[in-house]
């Protein structure tokens, strides 16, 4: 008796997947030549600049890529991810802005700090919301109030003890104690002003697709097409004629898949895009529909210590952690010259570009002893209580740089005697393990990303080494720093705040919560047609997309 | 000079199974077992350590120390293709075996019994049959965190009812046959008939499917490798390889992912094949 085995769908299936990886890989094999072609020697450093070429004329359209994806939400005190915050300041202005080198300058209001403890903001009278309304006092007050009690910068509020509209076009903000960094805030989303009276009548679905928003920015929202695009036209009618777009109409397209951006970019379905991959980097320089720039940036990538342990309980084995990773190594191979080798939690960009000099100085101490020395880390080791148990690092799944980075410092640790275990995260409990202690159980270090919207190394600090603070995760507590952070805070003075920030960065760095590895650049890929482009990480508070134009 | 002749009857016998011999099944044959055997001897034979990193040879092409190059963060994709075999096999080999015994043993109890069980247990497997395969393993990924055993666990569920479909068939056949009902009639336990006489009828049918089945697992489980919900970097798996690679396309490099998926292509096309040829030539002795 012969017995035939019933087909069943498992094996359609694969025979299907199978031819089709057959034709894929013979068409890959008959696209290019394996191996290394970029354009810069390695160890060369980028060019970094903070503009494109300035443009020469107006243009109908541009089409941009949000590359992180869709935006959540364009609420402004909450549209904090790289493609809420961009397309924002787009929309919307700010009580003060920064230009591409993050200089300060009045925005929408002037500003005056009457006294340490006052502060006043006096409007433009031209502005105007899009419907014509002018932007008022109380539209400010408004507009603060709301940030300030529910949104993910309520904190930069923390010192206010009043805002007041104290006049038709004057609002005044008084404080608790001195707040020197709350004016440079005023530069982000935190400093955005909507109009009362939309913003009340949209309630929840302010911000939203289906809601919008009302602000007095140089583009007006014209459609959120949830899952597609977001677009915006030309407000004809801004107040400030330096600011007037030379773009009429702007699409902001969702693509996240690099392969697919890269070859839109590379064929001119899509003009430009921040904050590309160094997956893409190769490719795009390549590229003849356009160029790739190298801009300064605030972001960085790191890891935390993110829970009280081994590492905070014995300082040597944190401290052989920072001089057994080769950043230098790292920052080329896995970025690809889009990085820079970092050794503070603090990037350099984030210092004030007047008190350079001095946080120079002190940072040079760090990139002296963290430096990569794999002997100094063994000594290290064997002088510390680490027996040999693992170290748990967790980083999100399917981002292959996070991948790349923690395999890296995985076999560099290694070469120490650190045993590192990598646990790959899903993207929400990666997400929710960012706040949530319960999700970080068991974890010992988190890989991370991060931007700060501001050049004040206050920000970070403030958000990582105060008790209680959203990213201590250690539960770190210092009374030292907490009173140098406090009198910073308080300090007008430049260099005096600087000198304080520094002893107390001596302070909280010497815990070793951290280990900074890569201080990323921006990079942006901008057509040949177009030119203008914000191409520092200052794009995230700018209205950068008003600055693009004809690049002839 | 001395002459070596065989018997007339002998070689005659030899002459028609060798002219009854299918050179499909001998080729399919022989590929897997050279790939089973690599899955052994890989990691043995290897020239490098999968997990070495040499950032100054990232993204290397073919060279002497290198035959197939080396991938973004310098590791040999020769050593990393030879020790990922031992994954790729391992994961798909216990999902088949996991969902043979679980199958098989459930397609006997549903033929025995037939009537109320028979149906409610064709009413499952007709259930399970609808969830696919990588969306149960994403699933199970996503709940249990990446690794070796939740798309190990979850598809051997999956598989189970395609294996139990197949042997209830088959040994609804063999429970209407005149050796069942002399079993019986010596008042043999049904355990006993149902493992010494019906299993041992099936498995010839039992082992078609079960090559089959493998060359599916091994698909499905590179796949939840390749979605990240399987084997975790810096391990080296196939599915894994493939995903990795898939970075390094946009700048040419190809190496990776090419071989990757060359092997997996290769694997799955010689398991069908041997499959599909040994169901066709699966019989019964009773």
């Amino acid at each position: 008796m012969s017995l035939a085995v019933t087909p069943c769908r498992p094996r359609r299936k694969a025979s299907l997947i199978a031819v089709a990886i057959a034709l894929t890989v013979t068409a890959s094999a008959c696209s290019g030549n394996s191996g290394d072609s970029s354009q810069k020697s390695p160890g060369e450093k980028r060019e970094l600049v903070s503009t494109a070429e300035a443009a020469k004329g107006k243009v109908d359209q541009v089409t941009w890529n949000l590359t992180s994806g869709e935006p959540d939400t364009l609420d402004p005190p909450n549209a904090a991810t790289y493609g809420g915050g961009q397309v924002v300041m787009n929309l919307c202005d700010t009580l003060v802005r920064y230009d591409a080198d993050y200089n300060m300058s009045p925005g929408l209001a002037d500003y005056k700090q009457v006294s340490p403890t006052k502060l006043v903001y006096t409007l433009r009278g031209n502005a105007h919301f899009w419907d014509g309304k002018p932007v008022t006092a109380e539209d400010v007050v408004y507009s603060l109030e709301r940030a300030k009690a529910n949104s993910i910068v309520s904190s930069f509020f923390a010192s206010v003890k009043s805002i007041k509209a104290t006049g038709a076009k004057e609002v005044t903000v008084e404080f608790s104690t001195p707040d020197e960094k709350f004016n440079t805030e005023m530069t982000d989303i935190a400093g955005v002003v909507v109009e009362k009276a939309f913003t009340e009548k949209a309630g929840k679905d302010f911000g939203t697709a289906s809601g919008g928003l009302m602000c007095s920015g140089p583009f007006k929202l014209d459609k959120w097409k949830s899952g597609d695009s977001i677009t915006m036209s030309r407000n004809d009618s801004y107040w400030d004629p330096k600011r007037l777009p030379l773009a009429k109409n702007v699409k902001f397209t969702f693509v996240t898949d690099t392969t697919a951006l890269t070859k839109a970019l590379d064929t001119g379905e899509i003009d430009g895009a921040y904050e590309l991959p160094p997956t893409a980097i190769q490719a795009l320089e390549k590229s003849a529909a356009g160029r790739l720039y190298f801009g300064p940036s605030t972001q960085s990538v790191a890891l935390s210590v993110a829970n009280k342990g081994v590492l905070t309980e014995d300082p040597k084995l944190a401290a052989a952690l920072q001089r057994v990773i080769d950043r230098e190594a790292l920052a080329e191979a896995v970025y690809r010259g889009g990085g820079d080798a970092l050794y503070t939690t603090v990037t350099p960009r984030t210092w004030p570009t007047d008190q350079t000099a001095a946080y120079q100085k002190a940072y040079q101490e760090f990139e002296k002893s963290r430096s990569y020395d794999l002997a100094a880390a063994k000594k290290l080791v064997d002088a510390s209580g680490y027996k040999g148990q693992d170290l748990v690092l967790a980083y999100g799944a399917g981002d292959p740089t996070a991948s790349r980075i923690v395999q890296l410092v995985q076999q560099q640790a290694k070469q120490a005697g650190i045993n590192i275990k990598l646990q790959s995260m899903g993207a929400l409990a990666f997400q929710q393990a960012g706040y949530d202690a319960g999700k970080r159980k068991g974890i010992d270090l988190m890989f991370g990303s991060s931007f700060n919207s501001v050049s004040d190394p206050l920000e970070p600090a403030l958000f990582s080494y105060l008790p209680g603070s959203p990213y201590n995760y250690t539960g770190y507590s210092d009374a030292t720093t907490g009173k140098l952070l406090g009198e910073a805070v308080a300090t007008f003075d430049g260099a005096k705040r600087a000198q304080l920030i520094i002893e107390a960065q001596r302070r909280w760095e010497a815990a070793n919560l951290t280990v900074p590895l890569v201080a990323t650049h921006t990079v942006t890929f901008l057509n040949k047609r177009l030119a203008g482009a914000v191409t520092s990480f200052a794009y995230w508070s700018t209205p950068n997309m008003a600055f693009i134009g004809s690049a002839s | 000079m001395t002459t070596l002749a065989l018997p007339a009857g002998r070689a005659a016998r030899i002459g028609r199974s060798v002219r009854r011999a299918d050179p499909v099944l001998l080729a399919a044959a022989t590929v897997c077992s050279l790939l089973v055997l690599l899955a052994v001897l890989g990691p043995l034979l290897a020239p490098y350590p999968p997990s070495q990193t040499d950032l100054l040879a990232a993204s290397q092409g073919p060279s002497a120390e290198h035959l197939l190059g080396t991938d973004s963060l310098g590791r040999d994709i020769l050593s990393r293709l030879m020790n990922g075999a031992r994954l790729s096999f391992m994961g798909p080999g216990l999902i088949v075996v996991l969902s043979l015994t679980l199958g098989t043993g459930l397609g006997i109890v549903a033929a025995w019994r037939g009537g109320i069980v028979d149906s409610a247990l064709s009413k499952v497997f007709n259930v399970v049959f609808a969830l696919p395969g990588i969306l149960v393993a994403i699933v199970a990924g996503a709940v249990f965190g990446g690794g070796f055993w939740a798309p190990v666990l979850a598809l051997s569920l999956v598989y189970t009812p395609y294996v139990a479909r197949v042997v209830r068939s088959a040994a609804v056949t063999e429970r209407r046959m005149a050796y069942v009902e002399a079993c019986e009639l010596a008042d043999m336990p049904a355990w006993r008939i149902c493992t010494h006489h019906i299993l041992r009828n099936l498995l010839p049918i039992v082992l078609a499917q079960a090559t089959i089945s493998f060359g599916s697992a091994l698909m499905d489980f590179g796949a939840a490798s390749f979605l990240g919900v399987g084997i975790q970097p810096p391990q080296a798996e196939w599915g894994l390889m493939v995903s990795e690679g898939q970075a390094d396309l946009l700048d040419g490099a190809m190496a990776q992912t090419l071989s990757a998926g060359l092997m997996i292509l290769i694997s799955v096309v010689a398991f069908n094949t041997l499959g599909e040829r040994l169901g066709s030539r699966a019989g019964g002795r009773r």
